[in-house]
């Protein structure tokens, strides 16, 4: 074998490896595109410590008003990525309370406190309290997950940046 | 940058195939086109 072949073969081989190693990327990063935001998805909803048997769950975005109805008094968790906050501390019950979810998806727990004395017939100052409480700490958690997020998503998109170069590389090999 | 929290995972997969599948388009035709002018 003269020179000039050993050097095609090894461009050839080299050629392979890189188509190889790029079709992998690009697997990996459209796999990595469907599991990551399912794993944030996921983390945002997972219950808070210390909450063991919620009797109410549920996710929502943007501003709504939660209502719930019980006849002990509950405690009420605001769970964004960034973690979760107990918004109130055994009001009066029933209540509403007005959350606000600046990144979306957040998620709301109840617990139920049989134990404690019955509420009182209304508390409206308590219930104003608890939106602000709910607010400030919903901006604080946002804010936090913001930064992580972000980091996330130009990961995700520089992945799939590559992706256009990839499929060039595989249909030319296709061809 | 588009936001990805605004996306389902579902579109964030269908915009990873779509880039794939365009690059993956140029890399035939361009294979292709080449051949011809080689026969030509």
């Amino acid at each position: 074998m003269g020179g000039r072949e050993l050097a095609e073969t090894c461009a050839g081989l080299v050629r392979v490896v890189l188509l190889r190693v790029l079709a992998g990327a690009a697997f990996g990063a459209m796999l990595a595109a469907l599991l990551l935001p399912l794993t944030v998805r996921a983390q945002a909803f997972g219950p808070p410590d210390g909450v063991a048997d919620p009797i109410h769950w549920g996710d929502f975005g943007e501003a709504e008003l939660v209502s719930i109805s019980t006849a002990y008094p509950v405690e009420v968790y605001f769970c964004t990525d960034g973690g979760c906050v107990m918004v109130t501390d055994a009001p009066s019950a029933p209540f509403e309370v007005e959350l606000e979810c600046w990144a979306a998806p957040c998620s709301v727990w109840v617990r139920e406190l049989v134990t404690a004395p019955p509420p009182p017939a209304s508390a409206p100052e308590e219930w104003q309290s608890a939106v602000v409480l709910a607010a400030s700490a919903a901006e604080r958690a946002a804010s936090a997950a913001e930064g992580s997020r972000a980091a996330l998503d130009v990961l995700i998109w520089a992945f799939i940046a590559t992706l256009p170069f990839a499929g060039y590389f595989v249909g030319a090999r296709d061809a | 940058m588009p936001d990805l929290s605004a996306l389902t995972p579902g579109d964030v997969v269908a915009v990873a195939a779509g880039v794939f599948a365009v690059g993956y388009v140029a890399g035939l035709v361009r294979a292709y086109l080449r051949k011809l002018v080689w026969v030509a």
